[in-house]
């Protein structure tokens, strides 16, 4: 299984949002790294056809995603970086909106509503409108959609942010646990996050690749005159240190 | 002063009421003319001229002279309709002897040669007339009818079953009695009602009204619906204080409501159609007021009632306060007030008059809103076997009410914590929630988009909307043939002709009764043998089968004389698709979920094809509301006798271009108008795509759509070229197609491919990134 991005372009207007991006995925998370404005989300767009590239191929497994259409589809999880809900659904019906959009049928779509609602500690409040929710609760509405169908490629952007610490380091095992036979990209601002789970970074700025490499390796890349904030290096110091300035 | 200002020059609010008061003015002034067309508004101005003329000189005559003068008037007028018409030209000598006859109202002169427009003002003046003899023979028996009254009671005590002393029926007839005693020296006084009674015929303003009203205390929760309620209870003055001014706003609202509802209005009614300085007679000289027992003038009268109305207004407000106060979660108090106005609603119409439950029907919010009923109609309730002048009661109790509603408002506004409290609600919307949820996961992706149309967008409160109103539409132009011997024999001969119309024709001539109406009923058959050799001439021409039809039915439903009715009509169903359609895309996207739509894999193709079948159903229902009402009035009217007729056998038709017959050219129009409807929701699902909330998408639409279709009804007929109105109402086109104007088919090309490129680009915008 692999996702390989070719000179991936887009341009807003004069501004270029991603230049010339190429990389590969293969199964396992790949953290995305990047300060506002480097691509993060216009990367997850494209990836999910959310909006126009202007230059560049998406390939899974050799076959380019427009040309595979719904087919791509059926095995991508998305979930976005804004809240959009449905304010008056409940969270159960929410979720079985997206499974039957998903092209989930009968009782298997039963089966991976609760699945997915239980694993996000949504099932006590299934029947509660979304609209009432927290922004937490809302973040894991929108991860259950984004489980549904057991997704070969899935896209998290901020999958954590707006949950507590417990929540936290449970969607992330979660996640982790996950990873085995698919991709996981995921963008967060939570360094910490990647840097426990992720097996690679991907380093962005200005819309280009800076670095694509496993956490330990980014942080050993720092050099050796460099002065920790803490005691020792982590990941936050090669962020600071590559994309800080 | 801020709360003042934040709810009083709020921008959005203020732009809500102008447009309110600007719609109610328009609703008022539908109501008061033959459609919303500035012809018709003019037509009505002129009739509303004459008849103000004609009240002030017949408010000096004796009352039997009024009616005679009125009788001569409308002798008179119609004898100058039936020669215009061409239906008795032996009432006049020549056209100039006709014209000479009407100089004191030359716009109907000036009309005679438009024949359409002539009939539609000949209308507007009838009426005036026709309401004028009514208020003349009201007049003339209402001293019989107090004696009736005071009659009627010493009969039904004489009877057992009333007359039991100490029993509600007894007392109530000894108090009905002594009410209409009263009245004893009180003598009606002819004048112009019109100003009054057309004002007070214009209900629908107290829905308006009750529309503001419930709109200030919804903007009370504000803070609650933010989440801002623990802030301002921590304010110094976020409580008691911030209490008081809302209850002096909820004042200052009814009074603004009372104005733009109900005096805006009354001054223009009374601009329009006189009657101003005819106040200081009995309220019993105006009609609606036969039994109202109260000694007052009518100037009185109107105090009275815009006292009332704003105390009124200011107790619905407190309660309507009072109902939402005390609820914790204001997500739930646009539900819990739709509940609650529909049950009092419900109350006030469905309970009996004299049920034992009747103090729920009058002490009511519609008993309280609908305030000139409570004098109009004179009413004693059993109250404990008392008979109660359900107006005294009302306004005597409503006192402690208000105070009492103050007292709750405030210890509400001061008193209750903001969180912490028991929410019932939230207990019975989780369930209401549970037991929807059962339902709602089985939904298919189709079943989602028209859920989601029906319930999230309002969709069938909507629908419920349009079917109620679109029953109050005006389906025929009215106008029908004056001569009654005409209309007649027409409507015996209407039909195939052969023989056995000859034979008719033999029989009314040996059957020509030998009276004062014999040379009228000549006339009629010799206009009818005519019409029948007419149509025999241009079937033998033409090749198909001579019928008798009566045009006039036609073309009262879709010929010209219902031009303004069926551009009126139209115009409604274009508001309407608006309402049902603007939302369906702006839903998405004030939800934000368009990204996360469009990732699924069945979120592209079967998203925007079920949401073109959700409008598509939508332009159906509207169609048959209006539509197939049209189509059932004029069944109902005129029976099914002509439909089997060649199109051609309508002299306006002669020249249409389809050998069909009247039924499949109905069939052609109804279904043209459903596709066009059809691609005018398409147009609308196109708009609502761009639009990024519902409120903008209405107002896009509303923008794009309605106003065209507004301006030409007013008389812009250049708009109409950019306006869906002409297409959508078909019926004119179709029957200019009838006189040969063969172009008048690219109306239904040009906007079917509008609406098919507006169509393919929403498709292509949401299926490709």
């Amino acid at each position: 299984m692999e996702l390989e991005l070719k000179n991936l372009t887009k341009r807003y207007g004069s501004f270029t949002a991603l230049n010339n991006f190429s990389v590969t995925f293969e199964a396992g998370i790949y953290g995305i790294l990047g300060a506002n404005g480097a691509g993060k989300s216009t990367l997850m767009n494209l990836i999910t056809d959310n909006i126009r590239r202007d230059g560049g191929e998406i390939l899974f497994d050799g076959r380019e995603i427009l040309k595979m259409g719904a087919d791509f589809r059926a095995i991508l999880g998305y979930m976005p970086q804004q809240q959009g809900i449905y304010d008056k659904m409940t969270a159960i019906s929410f979720v079985s909106y997206m499974a039957r959009l998903k092209g989930l049928k009968g009782a298997e779509l039963h089966r991976q509503v609760e699945d997915v609602l239980k694993l996000t500690n949504l099932w006590d409040v299934r029947h509660k409108p979304t609209g009432g929710f927290s922004g937490g609760m809302k973040q894991r509405a929108l991860l259950s959609q984004a489980l549904l169908g057991d997704p070969k490629i899935l896209i998290l952007d901020e999958p954590t942010a707006g949950l507590d610490p417990r929540e936290r380091v449970r969607i992330r095992n979660f996640i982790k646990d996950l990873s085995k036979d698919r991709i996981v990209l995921l963008a967060t601002h939570i360094v910490s996050d990647i840097e426990s789970i992720a097996d690679k970074v991907l380093l962005l700025k200005s819309g280009s690749l800076l670095k694509l490499d496993t956490p330990q390796a980014l942080i050993d890349s720092l050099p050796e005159n460099y002065v920790p904030r803490a005691h020792y290096k982590d990941l936050e110091d090669v962020y600071l240190y590559y994309l800080g300035a | 002063m801020g709360e003042w200002k934040r709810i009083f020059l709020d921008k959005s609010r203020i732009i809500l009421l102008l447009a309110l008061t600007v719609i109610c003015l328009l609703i008022f002034l539908t109501s008061l003319s033959d459609g919303i067309s500035f012809s018709s508004i003019r037509h009505m101005l002129e009739a509303a001229k004459y008849s103000r003329v004609l009240c002030e000189k017949l408010s000096e005559m004796p009352l039997k002279e009024v009616k005679e003068t009125i009788s001569a008037e409308q002798n008179r007028i119609a004898d100058f309709g039936n020669y215009i018409n061409g239906f008795n030209m032996q009432v006049f000598e020549s056209d100039d002897a006709a014209y000479g006859t009407m100089s004191d109202i030359p716009y109907l002169v000036s009309l005679s040669k438009n024949i359409n427009e002539f009939n539609n003002a000949y209308g507007a003046y009838m009426r005036r007339l026709n309401e004028l003899s009514e208020e003349a023979d009201y007049l003339l028996e209402y001293p019989a009818y107090l004696s009736g009254v005071s009659e009627q009671v010493k009969t039904q005590s004489q009877v057992a079953v009333f007359g039991k002393s100490g029993g509600f029926a007894a007392r109530n007839l000894k108090k009905t009695a002594e009410d209409f005693e009263n009245l004893n020296g009180v003598t009606p006084i002819f004048g112009n009602n019109f100003g009054i009674e057309k004002w007070l015929e214009f209900g629908i303003s107290d829905y308006f009204f009750l529309g503001i009203l419930t709109v200030i205390v919804l903007v009370f929760l504000d803070e609650r619906k933010a989440g801002l309620w623990s802030v301002v209870r921590v304010c110094k003055n976020g409580r008691l204080r911030l209490g008081l001014h809302r209850l002096g706003i909820l004042f200052a609202a009814s009074v603004e409501a009372t104005v733009i509802m109900y005096l805006i209005p009354l001054t223009v009614s009374m601009t329009i159609n006189g009657g101003m300085f005819d106040l200081n007679r009995p309220i019993q000289s105006l009609t609606s007021f036969k039994t109202c027992t109260l000694r007052i003038t009518v100037f009185q009268w109107l105090i009275r009632f815009f006292t009332l109305k704003i105390f009124s207004g200011f107790a619905v407000g407190l309660l309507l306060w009072c109902v939402l106060g005390a609820l914790s979660n204001p997500q739930f108090s646009v539900s819990v007030l739709g509940f609650f106005l529909i049950a009092e609603y419900l109350l006030y119409e469905l309970l009996p008059v004299q049920s034992f439950l009747n103090i729920l029907k009058y002490f009511n919010i519609f008993s309280y809103i609908h305030t000139a009923d409570l004098y109009t109609n004179y009413l004693n309730i059993n109250l404990f076997g008392i008979p109660a002048d359900i107006r005294k009661l009302i306004f005597s109790v409503s006192p402690v009410l208000i105070f009492g509603l103050i007292l709750w408002v405030l210890l509400i506004q001061s008193k209750r914590y903001p969180e912490g409290n028991k929410d019932y609600l939230s207990k019975l919307s989780d369930f209401k929630n549970r037991l929807l949820d059962v339902f709602r996961v089985h939904l298919s992706a189709g079943g989602w988009e028209i859920y989601k149309s029906l319930v999230y967008e309002f969709g069938a409160v909507i629908l419920v909307a349009v079917f109620v109103l679109t029953g109050s539409l005006n389906y025929s132009s009215g106008g029908y043939e004056p001569d009654s011997y005409y209309r007649m024999y027409l409507s015996d001969l209407e039909g195939k002709i052969d023989e056995n119309t000859d034979l008719y024709f033999e029989r009314a001539a040996e059957n020509i009764p030998q009276n004062s109406d014999s040379a009228v009923i000549i006339n009629a058959l010799t206009r009818l043998k005519n019409d029948v050799e007419l149509a025999k001439a241009a079937a033998k021409k033409g090749n198909f089968e001579p019928w008798l039809v009566n045009q006039k039915n036609y073309d009262s439903f879709y010929g010209p004389s219902s031009l303004n009715r069926q551009r009126t009509n139209a115009t409604v169903v274009i508001a309407l698709l608006v309402l049902c359609c603007a939302g369906v895309f702006a839903y998405e996207n004030q939800s934000g979920v368009g990204s996360l739509l469009r990732s699924q894999k069945r979120g592209r193709g079967t998203v925007i094809s079920r949401k073109i079948a959700v409008c598509g159903a939508m332009s159906v229902l509207i169609w048959a509301a209006v539509y197939v009402r049209e189509f059932i009035n004029f069944i109902d009217n005129f029976g099914t006798k002509t439909l089997p007729s060649a199109v051609q056998n309508l002299p306006a038709l002669a020249d249409f271009p389809l050998k069909i017959t009247l039924g499949q050219y109905l069939t052609i129009l109804y279904a043209l108008r459903l596709v066009m409807l059809a691609a005018g929701s398409v147009t609308i699902l196109t708009l609502s795509r761009l639009s990024r909330t519902m409120l903008k998408s209405y107002i896009l639409n509303f923008c794009a759509i309605c106003v065209s279709a507004l301006l030409t009804l007013f008389g812009a007929e250049t708009l109409k070229y950019i306006s869906p109105l002409v297409p959508i109402s078909s019926a004119e086109v179709l029957w200019n197609m009838g006189g040969g104007e063969i172009i008048g088919c690219m109306w239904w090309i040009v906007w079917t491919l509008l609406a098919m490129t507006a169509g393919i680009l929403a498709v292509k915008k949401w299926m490709k990134s």
